[in-house]
């Protein structure tokens, strides 16, 4: 994955851009939409069982499917009023943490884009998983947006 | 929504999560496109993907230890790459008696790996204070609401 940094300020990003011709990106909405760009990787959860000597991969690597967020999505949206908005902006933030995931270079483990329909995996293979430089495009993009929509909010 | 509408969405999302889940545990080994460090560990030779820290380094080759619940192995990667002790490697190859013959690898140099975890720090820390300078949440209906309604 890249790191959380880039998958939240890309989420930010985003909405801030979408937020200029679409009603609904207030910083309410942008903050579900940064928690859903984190949801696919409530699978590392795992690394915290991983590291008392216990392996959860093996059953909770769905959780970093798509098939597997709209499911959680639809769960989390249920602790809100308006649950079927915040599914919503929580399944965009979640494409958006696809959409960086793909970028991916691994030996192997590229995304299940459709799991349980198919094991096919995917990846693009550009750029690593420690690469920082995502995020410091991205931080430096949503410091420049905030300033030029020039508004007092988030 | 109702609360008891709310209370059997919720069940029946987690029925169809563990489905999922399961359906995973049972099949992910046959579609694997290479066997990992799990069948290694119980003694797997041929065609792999590992990833480990390096644990020692020598002229021509590095040793790596990979790990699987609570069982470890030292796999000797023949290889002459420029890696120190903390680093952490992902290798493709041919595994033979613990000596594995890399056909490709990746190298994460440590302070590399280690600043993926702050990075990541930083970003709950942002995540959580934008969330809840945003939202509140009401304890005894269980949801949450926006502040400026709040």
């Amino acid at each position: 994955m890249p790191d959380w940094l880039a998958h939240v300020l890309f989420a930010y990003v985003l909405c801030r851009v979408l937020g200029l011709k679409f009603k609904g990106f207030d910083k309410e909405n942008r903050a579900v939409v940064m928690i859903g760009s984190l949801m696919p990787d409530l699978v590392k959860f795992g690394t915290i069982f991983y590291w008392i000597g216990f392996n959860v991969y093996d059953y909770i690597s769905p959780f970093h499917t798509p098939v597997g967020v709209l499911l959680s999505a639809a769960l989390v949206s249920l602790f809100f009023y308006d649950a079927f908005s915040t599914f919503l902006f929580l399944t965009l933030g979640s494409a958006t943490h696809f959409l960086l995931d793909l970028l991916l270079r691994k030996l192997s483990n590229g995304l299940l884009l459709f799991f349980p329909f198919s094991w096919n995996r995917y990846q693009l293979g550009l750029i690593g998983t420690d690469n920082y430089s995502l995020a410091l495009i991205f931080l430096i993009l949503a410091v420049l947006i905030s300033k030029m929509t020039d508004r007092e909010d988030i | 929504m109702v609360k008891s509408n709310r209370i059997v969405l919720a069940f029946l999302i987690i029925f169809f999560i563990l489905m999922l889940n399961a359906y995973y545990y049972r099949n992910h080994d046959q579609y694997k496109e290479y066997p990992g460090v799990a069948v290694v560990i119980n003694g797997y030779q041929r065609r792999v993907v590992l990833f480990g820290p390096v644990i020692n380094t020598e002229f021509d080759a590095f040793y790596i230890r990979i790990k699987h619940n609570s069982k470890n192995r030292i796999i000797k990667v023949l290889s002459a790459l420029d890696v120190e002790k903390g680093d952490r490697v992902e290798v493709l190859g041919l595994l033979s008696q613990d000596v594995i013959l890399p056909e490709e690898i990746l190298i994460k140099k440590k302070w590399s790996y280690h600043f993926v975890f702050v990075r990541s720090v930083i970003a709950i820390l942002l995540v959580v204070y934008v969330f809840f300078s945003s939202w509140t949440f009401n304890l005894n209906d269980l949801r949450f609401r926006r502040r400026e309604d709040a």
